[in-house]
């Protein structure tokens, strides 16, 4: 009897707990948006269909390599009409409704269920740019691109990580970068999630940023003894640039100032910088772009690289790997390394290792310092912090106790980080 | 959330409270088997008791998957075969009479692998749209079983709330 009873009592217990097994009793649903929300309508045979649809894997799909060995329909260029609305936070009504073109976009991070999506603004779908403040303080309100970003390869994780890296630079660094808000998107009237609004790197941004040309702008990408064209041409970036370096010795001052001619070295200096100091391991050959205007004398005439793409910085994993070239004698991954090329013959030079390392110091101490990097990170965090749980829900991303320490886990490699460059650029400085 | 993490710790307790009263029990040997979307998942579990009352078990799955592409978002785990789950904790005897005997499991357990589940309903083609839930992280949770012995086979019924999945097991029970 008393057997059947402990039997009984027991049962008892495990039945509550598999009942107490419903987790959507703890999160707080709630309709209001602390984020500008942006709404995309868009016929749902472009998104779900297996011919056409553009979120599906599906059975129309083109390959795209990042590990997976399946064609997908995600990975197709295909651009489909749709109708954007945006919605700042805590209104109503739209503040602007336009047809645009829609994409998906992200290199392998169009493999993740949340996907990055690219709204394109052209005539034959009406306006032929949109003209809105979308980016407080930034220097432009006119678009013809832009991107609602998943976090790429960040998806999941903090959600935030590459914008953390741009608001930390941005106000200091003489390199370009995307713009970022983040919103909400409802896709079809359907909650989807934290989507960071971002600018696309185009020759519309460098013209409606900098007031060039853009049919004249070069854009390039890759390798730099290799480059792809995004836009222009990359002939005399390998003539001017990369043939004169392989033939001439950067040592020799007179090079040296042909070369500072060509590609503006403040840029170069200050980029380098920031993507050996947050440790991208996802660089360089792999999101490095490089942009000028074609066109003598122009302001804009030397070539300008942009920061991009921060998904994988600030990894505790990587935190002692220094990664700057042949500075500190620490090899690279060697199938990267031709991304280096520039930078390895520039160190040749007497008056750029200084002006490098001075100035490293000087983001060290400044940009990276660690009191403001946390205080820029927990900024950021307190504006997605009420949206969280939603996307939580929707996407099945870190609970939200992983999601605040892995953002912490930035703040607390930065610190650290911050103490091994210090020692190894002054130890550097020094040297010199 | 942590409300309910430490009601769940609360009822735990007193079912090792519980088990700590019955006789000790031999080692029991399991294959298991789970099934959800797209995945087949065959494993093994085993118990052995180190005390008269009380033992420790362990437990691994392996996931196959066939999922159907064109419906799917996303696939994160690409190969058709893999590691998906490992779990291990505490059993106990809650009773013995004549051939018969029962007990509980209780553990943590951890996947890494696939979790297709349910996205929205695609009209025009009338089937759900599905998606890999899995991030490339790990998911852990609270395993709860229970168990019954006849003679010298066993049957085995789990749940886990790593991703509140059932896992049946069919067994044996060694002499100790």
């Amino acid at each position: 009897m008393v057997q059947f009873v402990r039997l009984i009592f027991s049962l008892f217990l495990f039945c509550i707990i598999i009942l107490s097994s419903c987790e959507h009793e703890d999160i707080l649903i709630s309709y209001e948006h602390d984020l500008p929300v942006v709404e995309i309508e868009i016929d749902d045979d472009y998104l779900w269909s297996p011919d056409s649809g553009l979120y599906v894997i599906g059975s129309n799909g083109a390959f795209k390599g990042c590990g997976n060995s399946f064609p997908a329909n995600y990975n197709q260029k295909w651009e489909f009409p749709a109708i954007v609305r945006f919605i700042p936070a805590g209104e109503d009504l739209p503040v602007f409704e336009e047809r645009v073109g829609f994409r998906i976009k992200g290199n392998c991070s169009r493999i993740k269920a949340m996907k990055s999506v690219g709204l394109y603004w052209r005539s034959e779908y009406g306006n032929s740019s949109l003209e809105y403040p979308l980016f407080p303080g930034a220097r432009t309100d006119r678009f013809k691109r832009l991107l609602l970003r998943n976090s790429g390869n960040d998806f999941g994780l903090t959600q935030l990580k590459d914008a953390a890296v741009v608001q930390i630079f941005k106000n200091y660094a003489r390199v370009d970068y995307q713009a970022y808000r983040p919103s909400i998107l409802y896709l079809n009237g359907e909650y989807w999630g934290i989507h960071n609004i971002r600018e696309m790197i185009t020759p519309h941004h460098f013209g409606f940023n900098y007031n060039v040309d853009d049919d004249l702008v070069d854009l390039l990408e890759g390798s730099p003894l290799a480059p792809e064209v995004d836009d222009g041409s990359s002939e005399l970036f390998l003539l001017e640039v990369i043939d004169y370096i392989k033939n001439n010795d950067l040592s020799d001052t007179e090079h040296y100032n042909v070369i500072i001619n060509r590609i503006d070295i403040e840029n170069f200096i200050d980029y380098i910088i920031i993507e050996t100091y947050v440790g991208n391991r996802d660089w360089p050959i792999t999101n490095s772009k490089w942009w000028r205007e074609n066109k003598e004398e122009g302001q804009f005439n030397k070539w300008r690289w942009v920061a991009f793409d921060h998904d994988v910085a600030f990894r505790s994993k990587y935190v002692k790997n220094v990664w700057i070239g042949d500075l500190y004698g620490e090899a690279f991954d060697s199938e990267k390394s031709d991304g280096f090329f520039i930078f390895n013959n520039l160190i040749l030079n007497e008056a750029f290792k200084k002006e490098f390392l001075s100035r490293y110091l000087f983001f060290i101490e400044t940009v990276f310092d660690p009191d403001r990097v946390e205080r820029i990170v927990r900024e950021i965090k307190e504006t997605l912090e009420e949206e969280y749980p939603k996307h939580q829900e929707k996407w099945h991303t870190l609970p939200r106790r992983q999601w605040e320490s892995s953002i912490e886990k930035i703040i607390s490699v930065n610190r650290e980080r911050n103490e091994i460059m210090k020692e190894i650029i002054n130890a550097l400085y020094e040297e010199y | 959330m942590h409300c309910m993490r430490n009601i769940k710790l609360l009822l735990i307790i007193p079912i090792f409270l519980f088990t700590a009263y019955v006789n000790a029990g031999e080692p029991l040997y399991w294959l298991t088997f789970a099934h959800s979307k797209y995945i087949n998942s065959p494993g093994i579990e085993a118990c052995y008791f180190f005390h008269p009352y009380l033992g420790v078990n362990l437990g691994v799955g392996v996931y196959i998957q066939n999922p159907d592409q064109s419906s799917l978002i996303n696939i994160t785990h690409d190969a058709s075969f893999g590691f998906y789950n490992a779990n291990m904790g505490v059993s106990g005897y809650l009773f013995k009479f004549k051939n018969h005997s029962a007990g509980l499991i209780a553990g943590f357990k951890l996947y890494y692998g696939p979790d297709y589940r349910e996205f929205r309903y695609y009209e025009e083609g009338g089937y759900y749209i599905y998606y890999d839930a899995s991030i490339l992280h790990p998911d852990y949770g609270l395993d709860l079983g229970i168990f019954y012995v006849y003679k010298k086979f066993t049957l085995l019924s789990k749940w886990d709330f790593a991703r509140n999945r059932f896992r049946i097991g069919l067994g044996y029970r060694f002499n100790s």
